[in-house]
């Protein structure tokens, strides 16, 4: 029995009997079912993680390391949900124990499964857990629409992926619809462009911990799916360049439009939210680049993007994992998510409000962290992409598209690199510096230690993988382009983790370098007290939170420039009379996805069945008829296939 | 020569059974089919000189059930619901038998083109059970109380068994059993219901029943539900 099993198991079984122990004993509260669950979601996911570890070196590399988001962010998201429930499940925490291990659980199912249906099992089996989890504060006023969308959701990416299955096997057009059908039905997970709109939804939705595994390792299992699932060898050689070309072009749309809409949010987990549909476009891109470098035969640049989008997916599941989880802990001490109504929490969180921002600006991709290490290496694919183009070889149409795509991704990526920045400022500027804007804001306290020593783990892990990353790349890559079926290009690879191990080092050097500086800092007054100040007034006599700036207001500027993206307008209510009382002036954005994709389609069901329900008119004649019909129809279809048959069948004699 | 007058007969009940308004008449007739179906084995069996045990059980059974008990339940339920007559068939008894002859017609056109000749033992079986079947289906469509409409249910089954008859399935014993079992319970339901309804409307027009729904689909209902929501 494989570590792997035993965790499933354990995860499991924990689940179960976590639930069980919350039916057997309905008045203890909190202590046994949170107990059970948080023991075995933790056991198994260490022991999970071993086996993982064991994986790369010498199991299938693809499958381990989609596991290792799942098993580092589930053990810590355990850890801080047995903080973030304490006084909050109404005694429903065995429910909650046994979701959140089933989710798990069946994510690591995902990724362990051997054939399409086993696979498919998983999946939904997946889809489903969490979307009990995303309704678990099911009496929230946004719950029922958020965790519907989810469902419909998982349910059309469902069927997306059964009418793959049904297409494949098919030659020429199509197997490559098929590779189509896939990559949409796999998108929704990920949040390809216009695919994305349930992520908004249903995160800020869901209890924080969920949303942290959600969107740092369930939603990355998209990626796995493409990888592995998408019938790709019936579709030839030309089914890997599709595939490559469809991530290249989604990634790079993505980004900037989720980016922009990230700035925009005025509720700190859809902020975060929006932050994952553009991470999981730049992972896209990087995948997509390194696919069709693979494709045209340059490996570096397919070694690179590859190493890319891995290190960054891995990245990003630790950071977005730490600020989703110190989201939920800002949400328990102040008890909202809107980032207006927060302000100063840094003085009342400090350790929470640091390790948020420090994951943060890495997150942004600024240099000396370790979000920037994976979107480094994507630029790098892109510019060789680049210099391939350039070299003359363009010889096809494809290949000069191929050029300009990558021109348009380095440039989408460093626009994005900086809007991310921008976007998280103003989460870290709304909610942790400046005064409180309310008296919920001012009276918070700094959370239970489990929900800080979760994100403290998380954030020592971030430093390790960007210290660490050469190694890791050496470690990685093997295995991983062994899964892929792509040649083991040891020279590249060594390439590649050389360049890393330079990046790592000048940033190492630059973390040493601040650090002692602060100690030094720290050390050289000595003895003297420091004093604690109030925040700056701005030369204000007497400074209110009313003057500060909203967080709205510090990118309302950027998201002027995005407003047709945006679909900006503005709400003024002008201050009138000669003592005027009240005045205010709103931004709203909306989600293009929805303008123009969603809404209409919704109207179109909406029409359609209003038609179709015409035909439920109670009347038992008429429902007796239409079955009738149908079965009519098929004799009739029999019939003429029959005479069809017989005349073939006279043509041959 | 014997099986095909049996056949022909049936035949001559479905066509009779569509142009007839008198309930007890149409219950009569069914019951008829029900002794033909119970026969029709029973004379194959005699005249091939292959009679089992299992099969004369299998037909009395059948005799039993389906000429006997369910038209004693179902006149029974007429009386007490005292309606003797189907005054207004949704489509009326000259258009049910011009329906009727088209049945036939595209039965014996269809038949001819689906793969099946090779297992039925009698040329007529499946064409005749297809008739049967949309007579039953054309009783539930096109008539208005709930007793013909049990009827008509009654009747696609036997379309159903004389399927089964000419197929020779195997083990057709138990799935008959299964079905005879099932119809017993739904005419005794059914029985019961009609009562009720008789009793609680003063009718027993199905097509009057969909003001029972929680809603109705006429338009202007609709749309202030939706008012209200907005």
């Amino acid at each position: 029995m494989s570590l792997e099993s035993v965790s499933l198991w354990v995860l499991a079984l924990g689940g179960v009997v976590s639930a069980l122990s919350m039916l057997v004993r309905r008045a203890s509260g909190h202590g046994v079912p949170a107990f059970l669950g948080l023991w075995s979601c933790v056991s198994g996911c260490l022991i999970g993680l071993c086996g993982a570890c064991a994986g790369l070196r010498d199991g299938d590399g693809l499958s381990s390391l989609f596991q290792l988001p799942v098993y580092v962010v589930g053990c810590c998201a355990a850890v801080h949900a047995y903080g973030y429930l304490r006084g909050h499940a109404e005694g429903r925490e065995g429910a909650f124990w046994l979701f959140f291990n089933g989710m798990l659980a069946s994510m690591v199912w995902v990724t362990a499964a051997s054939g399409f249906l086993e696979f498919l099992v998983a999946w939904e089996l997946m889809g489903a857990m969490s979307f009990a989890l995303v309704a678990f504060e099911y009496r929230s006023k946004d719950s029922a629409g958020a965790s519907w969308g989810y469902l419909l959701a998982c349910q059309a990416g469902g069927a997306l992926l059964m009418v793959m299955h049904a297409m494949e096997g098919g030659t020429g057009a199509v197997a490559l619809a098929a590779v189509v059908v896939g990559v949409l039905g796999f998108g929704l997970k990920i949040g390809l462009p216009g695919l994305h709109t349930w992520l908004p939804e249903a995160h800020p939705a869901a209890p924080a911990p969920v949303s942290a595994v959600m969107s740092g390792a369930m939603i990355a299992l998209g990626f796995y799916g493409v990888l592995t699932q998408v019938p790709l060898p019936s579709a030839g050689p030309g089914g890997w360049r599709l595939v490559a070309w469809l991530l290249a072009v989604c990634g790079t749309v993505v980004m900037v439009p989720a980016v922009a809409l990230a700035l925009a949010q005025n509720n700190l987990k859809r902020l975060l939210a929006y932050s994952s549909v553009e991470n999981m476009g730049v992972v896209a891109l990087g995948l997509g680049l390194g696919l069709y470098g693979h494709c045209c035969g340059e490996t570096l640049m397919g070694v690179a993007g590859i190493a890319g989008a891995s290190l960054h997916l891995l990245n990003h599941a630790l950071l977005k994992g730490t600020l989703f989880l110190g989201a939920g802990s800002v949400l328990r001490a102040t008890g909202t998510l809107e980032l207006d109504s927060m302000g100063g929490l840094l003085r009342r969180l400090p350790q929470t409000g640091a390790l948020f921002g420090a994951s943060a600006v890495s997150l942004s991709g600024l240099p000396p962290f370790n979000g920037f290490i994976g979107e480094f290496l994507i630029y790098y694919a892109a510019f060789l992409g680049i210099r391939h183009g350039a070299a003359g070889s363009c010889a096809t149409a494809g290949d000069l598209a191929f050029l300009a795509l990558c021109v348009l991704a380095v440039l989408m990526l460093a626009l994005t690199g900086g809007l991310a920045a921008a976007a998280y400022a103003r989460a870290i500027g709304g909610a942790f510096l400046g005064e409180p804007r309310t008296a919920a804001a001012a009276s918070a306290r700094e959370v239970a230690p489990c929900m800080r020593a979760a994100m403290w783990v998380l954030s020592a892990l971030s430093l390790t993988v960007m210290v660490s990353s050469p190694f890791l790349c050496r470690a990685l890559m093997p295995p991983v382009l062994s899964a892929l079926g792509l040649p083991s290009s040891a020279s590249e690879v060594t390439q590649v983790s050389c360049l890393l191990s330079r990046v790592a080092l000048v940033s190492g050097a630059l973390l040493l370098v601040t650090a002692l500086v602060c100690v030094a800092r720290r050390c050289l007054p000595h003895g003297a007290e420091t004093p604690v100040r109030p925040t700056w007034d701005c030369g204000y006599a007497r400074p209110d939170a009313r003057m500060e700036y909203t967080s709205t207001a510090l990118v309302q500027p950027l998201m002027d420039y995005f407003a047709p993206l945006l679909r900006l307008h503005r709400r003024t209510h002008p201050a009138e009379g000669l003592f005027p009382e009240h005045g205010s002036v709103g931004l709203h954005t909306e989600d293009l996805a929805n303008a123009l994709l969603w809404r209409p389609l919704h109207r179109l069901t909406w029409r359609v069945a209003d038609v179709v329900h015409r035909l439920q008119s109670g009347y038992l004649h008429l429902y007796v008829l239409v079955m009738v019909i149908a079965l009519l129809a098929l004799l009739a279809w029999g019939w003429l296939d029959g005479m069809s048959l017989s005349s073939r069948g006279g043509m041959v004699k | 020569m014997f099986s095909e007058i049996l056949y022909v007969i049936f035949l001559a009940l479905d066509l009779t059974l569509l142009s007839s308004s008198r309930l007890l008449h149409c219950i009569r007739l069914v019951a008829l089919q029900g002794l033909l179906i119970g026969l029709m084995p029973l004379a194959d069996a005699v005249l091939r000189s292959e009679l089992r045990p299992s099969m004369a059980l299998m037909a009395m059974v059948s005799i039993v059930v389906k000429a006997v008990l369910l038209p004693r339940l179902l006149s029974r339920a007429m009386r007490r619901a005292q309606v003797n007559r189907e005054l207004e068939p949704l489509a009326g008894y000259s258009v049910s038998t011009l329906a009727a002859l088209a049945m036939v017609a595209l039965s014996f056109v269809m038949v001819r083109s689906l793969p099946l000749s090779e297992y039925t033992t009698h040329p007529l079986s499946v064409p005749v059970s297809l008739i049967t079947m949309l007579t039953g289906l054309f009783l539930i469509i096109a008539r208005r109380k709930a007793l013909t409409q049990a009827l008509g249910f009654l009747v696609f089954e036997n379309g159903i068994t004389v399927f089964g008859i000419g197929m020779t399935l195997e083990n057709s014993f138990i799935v008959e059993l299964g079905i005879l079992l099932d119809v017993l319970a739904l005419v005794f339901i059914m029985g019961i219901a009609v009562f009720h309804i008789n009793r609680e409307f003063a009718h027993i027009d199905t097509d009057r029943l969909n003001h029972l729904g929680d809603w109705s689909a006429q338009e202007p209902e609709l749309k202030t539900e939706q008012d209200e929501e907005e």
